[in-house]
């Protein structure tokens, strides 16, 4: 919200000078909606001539404030009129000026006391989305007052300019369709829900609910071994099925079964034990392959990988399909040569594996998808082949690994 | 909506870095994270170790004088020239196992000349011929030796050989002519020896120097592999069916040749000879260095027209250095001087 300047009594009275020479308030057919402009129409209005010369300055601080909260605004001609409502004058307003809202600064005298009132409607379906009413001595003290009260609503309106034309009530109780049999149905979230039943036979028949059409519902499934779901609808007048989404089952153990693009002839599987379902977990692979280069002196070398490690998810919902895990750990690599003439036969390296990150996949169902890069630091073991450093193959220095997960 | 479309991009985002480590690994198949070159391993040895245990010395080289000779009677070894000071040490490994077997006791005439003579069962080391029956040492050639690498080159079993030396300041060729029992027979003009050598178009007529020389698979012929630096660093091999043809002063070692195979690339002067076509190293700009085997007779004078490349393997590990090739073609060796060890490699195309 900008920072409102106060006004001088100069510039009050000239613009309620422009009010009046405006012609009068006239009553309209509000517009179609579609026609409406994402603008306020202001307009003066007084009952007696004693409250005029404060009408004009009351719309003068709503013009001002209303811009300043965001609002395009037009001013228009004022009027004494004592007999009309506010609501009718705005919607006349709103139907002549073409605006989504009018604002009417009305100004009365009570005795020797001057009251009045700051209010703004949404032509969208008529309502006063924002007002202030207030009454003082009727004297230049009573400006700043007005002020005040043009400021609270143009705060008010600024803060209701999203609403929307709340729907017919529905007629009909809302049905879901599950895949997760025996999953509880809730509107709303946490102990403020309200249970809706059970899913029986892959459907539910929610108990009447009062939802108007086009308003969000909110829905949350629960079932034992998953995590809950929360999902919004916005059901229509017209009785349609609503599909509720797979819940994702919790997992406290993982196998995987993959492939590396530096390992080609052969397979890694691994086992995670999770510390926190879906967050944080401990991890045992085994990669076994064969190296060899399809060439008539190639002799197949065959190598196998233990890696013991650690890891967590981060950043995403533990119920995401797409989830990034970051891993840690360390790897002992048994090398195992077959010519008959070399006399040292078995060789062992051992890696640390700084970071690794796995993108996944994860389905509802039985088997998620995964992608893990890794950047393995040779220790450069004498025992070993793997000299000290990053190890290498021909392209980057790192081992891609993809294949499926499941979880249980 | 907004959920599904970050799904969407999720997915694509994962699929994106999954081809793009994917396609990022040329020789993917077959890419490992251990050396390729390991798959064509027959046999090793700790040099580095067994070095030291004779002088501490010989820990310091990684180019160490390797060749796998099979001499024309007798068993095979592999000779290692350890170039010490004042130490100068030969190893000899037997050729199938790479175990010791021998170190002949130390002499200040071996050299990096190791080669097979036109005796039986002996091998040479600089000024020492030795005998594999029980490694004694008997006189080997006595005239032409620098203590630089020398090759020798045989007309055939128990007849004449030929000291090959190069000079590289003059471009110069040198032959220094024996018999089999290393009697000095040559040279035909003025001592030193033979080393009249022109150079003609249109092959380059400066800047050369001899990488390789080796007797032909058939026993009397001879192979020389030249390196040629007037532009960029490229080699030729030239064949001669008899050897005899190299005694002719001055001789023109490539124009004169019944067969020549080049120009092909070489680099850091790293190539050998072997029978099923010369091989030689390249250095990887982009990618991993390479051992390129190319066709034997391909190319021609023009360093336009190559020779044909036959196969090649990558060398992904900076720290092998390839010591020399068995002309056969059978083996290969190399030093890998992380470790401290000596590979004894089968050939890529055998």
């Amino acid at each position: 919200m900008k920072p409102s300047r106060p006004p001088t009594l100069a510039s009050m009275l000239l613009f309620s000078a422009a009010f009046l020479s405006i012609a009068e308030v006239g009553a309209q057919e509000t517009p179609a909606n579609t026609e409406l402009q994402p603008l306020v129409a202001v307009v003066p209005v007084w009952t007696t001539q004693d409250a005029e010369p404060f009408a004009a300055p009351l719309a003068s601080a709503l013009l001002r404030e209303l811009a300043a909260a965001g609002f395009k605004t037009e001013a228009r001609s004022g009027a004494q009129n004592d007999t009309e409502s506010d609501s009718a004058l705005a919607a006349a307003l709103s139907s002549g000026a073409k605006a989504r809202w009018a604002a009417v600064a009305r100004c009365e005298m009570d005795g020797r006391r001057l009251v009045w009132r700051a209010s703004v409607y949404d032509a969208l379906d008529g309502a006063l989305i924002a007002s202030d009413s207030q009454g003082a001595f009727p004297g230049l003290s009573a400006l700043p007052l007005l002020e005040r009260s043009a400021a609270s609503v143009a705060r008010e309106a600024w803060g209701q300019r999203g609403r929307v034309i709340p729907g017919e009530p529905l007629e009909y109780r809302l049905r879901f369709r599950s895949r997760n049999e025996g999953a509880t149905v809730a509107f709303g979230t946490g102990e403020g829900g309200r249970e809706a039943g059970i899913i029986e036979g892959g459907e539910l028949l929610a108990p009447f609910t009062a939802f108007r059409a086009g308003e969000p519902v909110v829905v949350t499934v629960r079932q034992e071994g998953y995590w809950p779901r929360t999902s919004l609808f916005r059901p229509g007048t017209e009785d349609k099925v609503l599909e509720l989404p797979r819940l994702m089952p919790r997992a406290s153990r993982m196998v995987s079964l993959g492939i590396s693009t530096t390992r080609l002839l052969g397979a890694q599987a691994e086992y995670r034990h999770f510390l926190s379902d879906d967050a944080v977990f401990l991890r045992a692979a085994d990669s076994l392959w064969l190296q060899y280069t399809f060439t008539p002196g190639s002799v197949p070398v065959l190598h196998n990988e233990v890696h013991l490690g650690a890891g967590a998810y981060l950043f995403l919902p533990r119920d995401s399909r797409f989830r990034m895990a970051v891993t840690t750990g360390f790897s002992g690599i048994v090398t195992l040569a077959f010519p008959g003439d070399l006399a040292d036969k078995v060789y062992f390296d051992a890696t640390f594996d700084a970071f690794s990150l796995s993108l996944e996949w994860h389905t509802p169902g039985t088997w998620m998808f995964f992608l893990e890069q890794r950047y393995p630091y040779s220790l450069g073991l004498d025992s070993g082949l793997l000299s000290r450093g990053w190890v290498q193959n021909d392209g980057p220095p790192m081992i891609l690994t993809a294949g499926v997960m499941r979880r249980w | 909506m907004v959920t599904n479309t970050l799904r969407r991009r999720a997915a694509a985002t994962a699929l994106a870095l999954f081809c793009a480590g994917f396609l990022s690994t040329c020789d993917f198949l077959t890419s490992d994270i251990f050396p390729s070159w390991f798959s064509y391993v027959e046999a090793r040895y700790d040099l580095r170790t067994e070095a030291m245990k004779l002088s501490s010395s010989f820990s310091v080289f990684d180019d160490y004088s390797v060749e796998y000779l099979q001499p024309l009677t007798g068993r095979g070894v592999v000779a290692i020239f350890l170039p010490g000071s004042p130490e100068k040490r030969l190893l000899l490994l037997d050729s199938t196992s790479l175990k010791w077997i021998a170190t002949p006791p130390d002499n200040s005439e071996y050299s990096p000349l190791l080669a097979v003579p036109a005796n039986g069962g002996e091998i040479v080391c600089g000024k020492v011929s030795i005998k594999t029956s029980d490694f004694s040492a008997v006189s080997g050639p006595t005239t032409g030796l620098t203590g630089n690498r020398q090759w020798i080159v045989r007309t055939g079993p128990s007849s004449d050989q030929y000291l090959i030396g190069f000079d590289n300041p003059t471009n110069k060729l040198h032959r220094y002519k024996y018999n089999s029992d290393w009697i000095f027979v040559g040279p035909i003009g003025p001592p030193p020896g033979t080393s009249g050598t022109t150079w003609s178009a249109p092959f380059p007529v400066v800047s050369w120097s001899l990488l390789d020389a080796e007797t032909s698979s058939s026993g009397s012929g001879a192979y020389f592999l030249f390196r040629n630096t007037t532009a960029t660093e490229i080699g030729y091999l030239s064949f001669f069916s008899v050897s005899s043809d190299i005694e002719a002063d001055p001789r023109d070692f490539l124009n004169a040749a019944d067969q020549v195979t080049g120009p092909f690339r070489v680099d850091d002067g790293r190539a050998w000879i072997t029978y099923d076509g010369p091989v030689a190293y390249h250095r990887g700009d982009k990618g991993p260095d390479r051992l390129v085997r190319y066709k034997l007779g391909s190319g021609s004078a023009s360093a336009s027209v190559p020779a044909t490349e036959l196969d090649s393997i990558p060398l992904d590990n900076d720290e092998l250095r390839v010591l020399s090739f068995d002309p056969s073609g059978t083996w290969w060796f190399a030093y890998d001087r992380r470790t401290g060890y000596l590979y004894k490699l089968r050939t890529w195309w055998r």
